[in-house]
């Protein structure tokens, strides 16, 4: 009997020292796992234009319909996106999404990512409803040195090309039958364009 | 329709092991097609002729030399043993389409075809997995407008030539021609003539790639977020069928859903891109009362109160309704309902052409009018011999018409034009005849009169009524060809050979519009048609038919239904005809109830209306009239709700809900059922299927009629089976087959 | 698109998105309160503090979500911080529902029935995409949304929301009920 209780309460004892398993959450927060899939982020290149071209892909892709997009097309006054189109409205309905990344492994352009943000839950459903200027992130907040803001930002979303790129999108290169020629239309706009192409204008 | 099929030879094939018998001439292609093997294609297209350009529909066929074949250009033989998926062909098809991809840019995120591209589904499936080419692809301006609606992106131009076949062929325009020879071949855009053909949509449709792209719908979606619903375009009385598609709340094109006895698979630019007053922002939404000179914004129930209460203190006679000839044929049965049943009232119209009335006519003594329709068919339009516009305008007025004017053209019809206004199809026609306004029906009574005078009659009316065709020639003789000739500075001889060939033709078709009987001096042109088809025969044979076009969706539904002053539906006479539409708006009512219409267009002074004691105005916009009315009552557009229409050959096609309604508006039948109750009628529609089903116990034109016979393709109401021949004039019991004439000036 | 005619009336429980994201059509809720009781206010916070913090959920786990919200309790996450562990098998002791889960048309009147017998004051979270809105049973079994039949204070997205999520639910849940907010307008009783 005392042996039993000694036992019991040499455990106790022993745990008393030991740092508790409790993550005292909101004032501490616990590391995600790598491969966690949080809010939303729509990335922009480098040069501050919007990586998502309106192409409704993400969409196609939502289990959960929960994305929706209008598209609109770019002009010369007010160039949103490299290409000829752009999102005008891109919401994302957080109550309907289930996180599952599908739209990031749908877009052509590597727009939009699931981040590391998760504190979501609101009173209003309608304010669950985010609208694209909640989604895109800040222009100059794409990286910070070796640190980015996101994870889908420029720095880390790609590796970086090999050092001998094969050229697979088709880039703004001189003329053609003396027709000016358009630039790259779905929008990889910064990609370099490759310099050993055999064909030299 | 009455194509000569049956004395066809079949012939027996073989396709990748299957036995196929398809009738002789089919091509490879076609049987293959009608086997259930699909061989990828861009050239091809079922209403155009065979062309062999895309080099994409290869097939081995055993003992034919140097293989692989074109399979849409080589025609089935007996005993033909063809294979599709040899090893042979397999690479061949790969080449076709590595080729096609050179110069085919890979912006299918952007693209509008991307998701429907026959280009991107057959790479899929018959295509290289990856492309040897690693130059750079050629590049031109991105999308040139080559007309009002459309954009060409010629770096997506696979040159398949189905768009410029189109227009040259099909539509007989000028606009679009291949450019240059050889890898520079493209479509281009003809710089001596404009692309401004009407049907211009149909290239966009019929374009496998997103090479042309229709400016409305450009970038507005993608296929695959579209709900698409089978419908009635509700452009003009021929009901070509459409696919509604839908994108949440917005509809965003109509593509055409081909009816091969109406549309022909075509649908003209007035129909494809007129849905924007669907899509309108400024919609009503909510109910207005006129409260201290104002509209304001009530609740449904105080404004249907106020309707009920408003109707209910003026007297029988005080009461007009004008109804609409957009409505629904449920619509506008109610309407003519609540009107005659509630309101005890035959103050009841719309705006329509002048059709002679019954009554006119002395030995039958009936009265009220006729059911006045086209008695022939659209499809039959295909092999009529003769065709004669009277003053009408198909290009304009019923589009898709005119492209069924231009393949009896290419099957060897005449067209004779006879009108006031120039209009397009002059180019082709073969005689035109330009004559003054309000001169069709004198044209018509010459046409007769030449042939009365020459004795060229024919068919059972004739012969039963030859008594009485001498007695007809008498009271014709002022309209000799020589002096109708000098009045419109024609040539007489042409008159009489109009006549002539009229009366001489395997099957002659001779249309006018509508509204052409509203001028002046055209008052009797209905009748006097009918007299010359019904005297040269030409109005129960097959591919001939007389009789006039119809404007509007639903212009012969609205007459079908009733919304007449002097029929009940079915064009069962009444006792006491009431007033008409000029005299409802000329002051003879003191309230006046408008479904879907806007009288204020037709009035010379639109401020007359606000000297109505009550104006009730159900509609999608305030429009002119709805500016004086007292209340306004949002409604439905076609694509909100379900009915049916009826085209102008009275072929009766079903409508369905592609979307969701407007918040806050009603369909026309709900508001009329709402009011109804409050009028003590104690109705019980639930759907229109209810009405669809007392239309076909109460209305003899519509026995029987159930919207599951309408099938998707809609039924020519009262036409099937043996009363085939009865045409449309024993239907409404009106004419007695053999009776007299229909009018007797 | 069938020939028979569409119902007459949206099914309430309609599954196909009939308006854009945008215009989600939802009751109106969370009108301030400004009920200008001078004497009591002070009391009425400090009560409202109170129940902030012993909110007793009832046991309602309906699916996947159950499994994270079993989690939030157990000792990594601990609700019990929150004074929120008393996770209570009758409604009459519980004043917090936690919707952990898809609700199916035919649990629908359980859910009813329990809330209905839960003493006021008593609030709804609404846990993860199915329960907030059907999420991805976008069909005609599940109700599309808990708030079409519960009043529902708090909405936590995820499928399923992580012990933290849920946690930053529930102390959004705290945070308003010390600040008095009314409870949004019950979906079955329309106030007129």
């Amino acid at each position: 009997m005392a042996n039993e209780i000694i036992k019991g309460l040499s455990r106790t004892l022993r745990e008393m020292g030991r740092k508790p398993t409790t993550v005292s959450y909101p004032e501490q927060h616990r590391s995600q796992p790598a491969r966690y899939r949080g809010r939303h982020v729509l990335h922009r290149y480098e040069n501050g234009l919007e990586r998502c071209v309106g192409c409704f892909l993400c969409a196609g892709a939502c289990p959960a319909d929960a994305i929706y997009i209008e598209a609109e097309e770019n002009s010369e006054a007010q160039r949103v996106s490299p290409g000829e189109r752009f999102a005008r409205v891109f919401d994302v309905n957080m109550l309907r999404c289930i996180f599952c990344g599908y739209c990031q492994q749908a877009c052509p352009t590597g727009a939009i990512t699931l981040e590391k943000e998760y504190e979501l839950a609101s009173l209003r459903p309608e304010d669950l409803i985010y609208h694209k200027e909640q989604l895109l992130e800040a222009v100059g907040e794409q990286h910070h040195g070796d640190n980015p803001a996101t994870i889908g930002s420029n720095t880390a979303w790609q590796p970086q090309p090999p050092a001998d790129p094969p050229l697979t999108i088709p880039q703004q290169r001189g003329t053609f039958d003396g027709q000016a020629a358009s630039a790259a239309a779905v929008g990889q706009g910064n990609l370099i364009p490759d310099p050993s192409s055999p064909i030299q204008d | 329709m009455s194509q000569p099929t049956n004395d066809v030879p079949m012939v027996n094939l073989t396709i990748d092991g299957r036995q196929v018998t398809v009738p002789k001439g089919t091509v490879v292609w076609k049987a293959a097609q009608l086997a259930g093997i699909e061989i990828p294609i861009y050239c091809y297209h079922p209403k155009m002729p065979p062309l062999g350009a895309c080099r994409m529909c290869f097939v081995e066929i055993e003992k034919m030399p140097k293989p692989p074949q074109t399979s849409c250009t080589t025609e089935v033989t007996e005993g033909m043993v063809v294979h599709t998926d040899t090893e042979l062909v397999k690479k061949a098809r790969q080449g076709t389409l590595e080729f096609l991809l050179i110069n085919h840019p890979l912006d299918c995120p952007i693209c509008d075809k991307g998701g429907e591209c026959e280009l991107q589904d057959f790479t899929l499936r018959y295509g290289p997995g990856a492309s040897r080419f690693d130059l750079k692809k050629r590049h031109f301006q991105k999308p040139i407008p080559v007309s009002e609606n459309v954009l060409l992106d010629r770096e997506r131009c696979i040159a398949c030539q189905r768009c410029v076949r189109f227009t040259q062929d099909i539509a007989r325009e000028p606009g679009l021609i291949m450019e240059e020879r050889g890898f520079r071949t493209m479509v281009g855009v003809d710089p001596n003539a404009p692309f401004d053909s009407i049907f211009s949509g149909n290239t966009v449709e019929m374009c496998p790639v997103g090479a042309l792209t229709a400016k409305s719908y450009r970038f507005m979606t993608r296929p695959w977020e579209l709900r698409r619903t089978p419908s009635v375009c509700p452009g003009c009385a021929v009901g070509c069928n459409v696919r509604v598609d839908v994108r949440v709340d917005r509809v965003l094109r109509l593509m055409s859903r081909t009816n091969d006895a109406i549309d022909d698979g075509w649908l003209c630019d007035r129909g494809r891109w007129g849905y924007a007053a669907v899509n309108d922002p400024d919609r009503l939404r909510v109910p207005l009362v006129r409260k201290n000179g104002e509209l304001r914004e009530v609740t449904w129930d105080e404004a249907l109160d106020a309707v009920a209460q408003r109707l209910r203190t003026l007297s029988p006679a005080q009461i007009g309704g004008i109804g609409s000839t957009h409505t629904t044929n449920e619509e506008a049965y109610l309407f003519q309902k609540i009107l005659r049943d509630g309101l005890k009232t035959n103050n009841i119209d719309h705006f329509h052409g002048v059709f002679p009335a019954a009554s006119m006519n002395a030995s039958s003594g009936a009265t009220g009018a006729m059911p006045w329709v086209f008695t022939g068919t659209i499809a039959g339009l295909d092999h009529a011999q003769e065709i004669i516009l009277l003053g009408a305008d198909p290009y304009q007025q019923q589009p898709v018409l005119d492209l069924r004017i231009k393949k009896a053209l290419r099957n060897g019809a005449r067209l004779t034009v006879i009108s006031a206004e120039p209009s397009r199809i002059d180019r082709i026609a073969h005689r035109v005849m330009r004559i003054k306004s309000g001169g069709e029906a004198a044209i018509a009574r010459t046409l007769t009169q030449v042939v009365v005078a020459e004795h060229l009659w024919r068919g059972t009316f004739a012969e039963v009524n030859e008594t009485q065709l001498a007695r007809y020639g008498e009271r014709l003789k002022d309209y000799t060809p020589e002096r109708i000739a000098i009045a419109f500075g024609l040539e007489a001889e042409d008159l009489r050979t109009v006549a002539r060939t009229i009366a001489g033709a395997h099957g002659a078709v001779i249309v006018y519009d509508e509204m052409t009987t509203r001028t002046t001096g055209n008052e009797t042109l209905a009748a006097d048609v009918l007299d010359l088809g019904l005297l040269t025969d030409n109005v129960t044979q097959p591919n001939a038919g007389v009789g006039p076009l119809f404007s509007d969706a639903n212009s012969l539904g609205a007459r079908d239904m009733g919304v007449l002053p002097d029929v009940a539906p079915g064009y069962r006479a009444l006792a006491k005809p009431g007033l008409d539409y000029a005299a409802m708006l000329g002051g003879g009512v003191r309230g006046l109830w408008v479904m879907g219409a806007d009288p204020a267009r037709h009035m010379s002074d639109p401020a007359a209306l606000a000297k109505l004691e009550t104006l009730v105005v159900q509609d999608m916009r305030l429009t002119a009239t709805a500016q004086y009315a007292h209340v306004v009552l949002p409604a439905l557009s076609y694509a909100e709700k379900t009915g049916s229409f009826t085209n102008l050959e009275r072929c009766v096609q079903a409508v369905r809900r592609a979307m969701p309604p407007l918040p806050g508006a009603r369909a026309d039948w709900e508001i009329l059922r709402a009011v109804g109750n409050r009028l003590g009628l104690n109705w019980t529609y639930r759907s229109p299927s209810d009405i669809t089903k007392e239309i076909a116990t109460s209305v003899p034109l519509y026995a029987d009629l159930t919207r599951e016979a309408l099938g998707s393709q809609g039924q020519r109401w009262n036409f099937a089976g043996g009363r085939e021949a009865d045409g449309v004039l024993s239907d409404g019991g009106q004419l007695p087959a053999n009776g007299s004439l229909p009018l007797s000036h | 698109m069938g020939l028979i005619d569409e119902p007459l009336r949206m099914n309430p429980w309609e599954p196909v998105q009939i308006t854009t994201n945008t215009q989600t059509p939802r009751m109106p809720r969370n009108v301030e309160n400004h009920s200008a009781n001078i004497l009591l206010t002070q009391v009425s916070k400090l009560v409202d503090w109170g129940r902030s913090q012993s909110l007793w959920p009832a046991l309602f786990g309906l699916a996947c979500c159950a499994i994270e919200m079993m989690a939030a309790s157990a000792s990594r996450f601990d609700i019990a911080r929150f004074g929120a562990e008393v996770f209570r098998a009758s409604p009459r002791q519980a004043d917090l529902m936690i919707v952990a889960g898809r609700v199916s048309v035919k649990m629908a009147p359980v859910v009813r029935q329990i809330y209905d017998q839960m003493p006021d004051p008593k609030w709804v979270i609404s846990m993860g995409a199915c329960a907030s809105c059907g999420g991805v049973f976008n069909n005609y079994a599940i109700v599309q949304g808990v708030d079409k039949i519960i009043p529902v204070d708090i909405f936590v997205p995820g499928c399923p929301p992580t012990p933290e999520m849920l946690l930053y639910g529930f102390n959004q849940l705290q945070e308003k009920i010390r600040q008095g907010l009314p409870n949004p307008p019950d979906p079955m009783r329309p106030t007129a």
